[in-house]
């Protein structure tokens, strides 16, 4: 039982840590960026690249495949946000799913269609406790979500550049009044959430065989998640992610895993009816 | 362009691949269209059109091999079906607008797509139906691909010629003053809810029947047909044609069904390029190829000067 929401819960972080950097995106720019999940899915096979193909140990892998996944992030902004900003928001989703099909091809092209597992991050240890077993893998998956929502707390709340990107979410009219430069700022976005979105796929590549597809998995999952924990809410995504992570990780064991991913969009249409504003969001249907 | 779909496969007569290529064509448009009636007639973007697409052409072959009904009456079961479930979405719609609605319709996809899967008493599961029947008319089968193309193009046809009748209908009308201010609309008499409603229960039927005519030309339907690709796909058809424009959605299935025979050679890379222009055509031709078109046409002193 500890093991299985231990299990649980890491990969409701996995949702989370997805879920925040969309939601990042959404909240400055209005923007629903649907090649959020290929970014995360680009970030493992670059982990994977480094770590296996190239035999570099994991934690320099990690911060090369962030670092490369930011990069990413800043090219995607200039080919597909800026060409359409001020169009409809309809406009760059049909953009961002254009960007999907190209980079989930464009990976299919690079590494093929085998799933691959790259070893995880500490060697496979598990950690005895009491009576149960502990992957020490899904530990640090949660001791690193645990810090990077802290760390992005106190990086909104204290520091200039996190500032002047809140106010850029806040209102873009008056930021560029205050002297604060937008364009950079939505740069900034852009490439801070496609470092997180690779953080997330470099994470959950040991846990989940990484694939072309799993960028649409991922992002499916993060969707609800995000529905869960309320539309636009940084803490919802923790706590809709964990959530869905839990209930995924119970229904497989209790019920059957191959309603697993019923459940989790039935709780997506539920939530939508029952409780529409989510645990923590902003009236859904407000804003177009 | 109705006289060359009825010339061109009657040339094709005898050689298979070309003709079934072109009911395919014909079957993507059918798909295009009724997903237009929603993107281009409200404004709403729904990624859950494998769905009805998909409930088609389960039912259609469950009324056939099931039931025994004969093809006609398994095709309006198609068509209820497809509009039952559009009224779903539709109600859902009501509720949740805009990028959430994408969200939900391509929730509602995979949902019917994962119980296609797993209710493996009513729908054999990943294995698929097999054996579909041909479909008959007073009795007589179809089996032959040109006769299968013709009854393709007959639904297509009727389709389209009762979108357009609907269109300039009062009911049409008031799509139109729904898409341009819900609040004014609303101020003057029309009832958002009904055009909604009205408009996915009519797509949904029109992707039902496409549905049918999909599960009786392969024979063959498994929920793996019936992905969110396919409503990615369809979606991209409309927006590259034109949504919302007579020939956008005839055109851009054409394009989208061919075009992947033409880069065979590439076949590795045709989806990445596949992708680029997708991009390439939002950015640039942000009203698809026909909508594009339309405005040249429309101010040709403005283009010279």
């Amino acid at each position: 039982m500890p093991q299985l929401l231990l299990n649980g819960i890491a990969i409701g972080c996995i949702y989370a840590l997805v879920s925040c950097g969309f939601v990042w995106v959404y909240q400055s720019v209005g923007a629903v960026n649907f090649a959020h999940g290929e970014l995360v899915m680009v970030g493992a096979y670059l982990g994977v690249t480094a770590s296996v193909l190239l035999g570099w140990p994991p934690a320099v892998s990690l911060v090369v495949a962030v670092g490369a996944g930011a990069l990413l992030g800043l090219v995607f902004q200039r080919v597909a946000y800026r060409p359409v900003r001020g169009r409809p928001a309809l406009s760059f989703i049909v953009v961002s799913i254009g960007m999907s099909i190209l980079l989930r091809n464009g990976a299919l092209a690079v590494w093929g269609p085998d799933p691959v597992a790259p070893p995880d991050l500490v060697g496979g240890r598990m950690l005895r406790v009491g009576d149960s077993v502990l992957s020490a893998h899904h530990l640090l998956i949660i001791v690193v979500t645990a810090l990077v929502f802290l760390m992005q707390a106190l990086f909104f709340a204290g520091t200039r550049l996190g500032r002047r990107l809140r106010a850029t979410a806040e209102d873009q009219e008056t930021a560029q009044l205050m002297g604060v430069n937008v364009r950079a700022m939505i740069a900034w976005t852009f490439t801070l959430s496609a470092a997180l979105a690779a953080l997330a796929g470099v994470l959950v590549a040991p846990v989940i065989f990484v694939s072309p597809d799993l960028g649409l998995f991922i992002i499916l999952k993060a969707f609800i998640a995000i529905v869960i924990g309320g539309f636009g809410s940084i803490a919802g995504t923790l706590v809709g992610g964990v959530f869905l992570g839990v209930i995924e990780v119970l229904t497989a064991a209790y019920v059957s895993s191959a309603y697993k991913d019923v459940v989790a969009f039935a709780l997506l249409v539920v939530v939508l009816l029952v409780l529409p504003h989510g645990f923590f969001g902003e009236r859904i249907g407000e804003r177009a | 362009m109705l006289l060359l779909a009825t010339l061109i496969p009657l040339a094709l007569a005898g050689r298979d691949y070309p003709l079934f290529l072109a009911t395919t064509a014909v079957i993507h448009a059918l798909l295009a269209v009724s997903l237009d009636v929603v993107v281009g007639g409200l404004g709403l973007i729904s990624l859950g059109h494998a769905a009805l697409f998909g409930i088609g052409a389960y039912l259609s072959a469950a009324a056939m091999l099931g039931l025994g009904l004969p093809w006609l009456l398994a095709l309006v079961a198609a068509g209820l079906g497809g509009a039952v479930a559009g009224l779903v979405l539709g109600a859902l719609s009501l509720r949740i607008r805009g990028h959430y609605f994408v969200l939900v319709s391509l929730g509602f996809g995979e949902i019917v797509r994962l119980v296609l899967l797993n209710w493996k008493s009513l729908t054999r599961g990943a294995d698929g139906v097999i054996g579909i029947p041909s479909p008959s008319l007073g009795g007589v089968a179809i089996g032959s691909k040109l006769g299968v193309y013709f009854l393709s193009l007959g639904v297509l046809v009727a389709v389209i010629v009762l979108t357009r009748r609907v269109r300039t209908s009062p009911l049409g009308r008031a799509a139109v003053a729904v898409r341009a201010d819900e609040m004014a609309a609303r101020a003057s008499g029309v009832s958002p809810a009904l055009v909604k409603l009205s408009a996915l229960a009519w797509s949904g039927a029109a992707a039902g029947l496409a549905g049918s005519l999909y599960a009786h030309f392969y024979t063959f339907i498994s929920p793996d047909v019936f992905t969110v690709d396919v409503s990615v796909t369809v979606l991209v058809m409309v927006i590259v044609g034109g949504a919302g424009t007579a020939g956008g959605p005839l055109l851009g299935a054409l394009l989208l069904t061919v075009l992947p025979e033409w880069l065979r050679p590439f076949r590795q890379y045709y989806l990445i390029v596949y992708g680029a222009a997708v991009v390439l055509v939002m950015v640039f031709l942000p009203e698809g190829v026909v909508g594009t078109l339309r405005r040249a046409r429309l101010r040709p002193r403005a283009a010279l000067t």
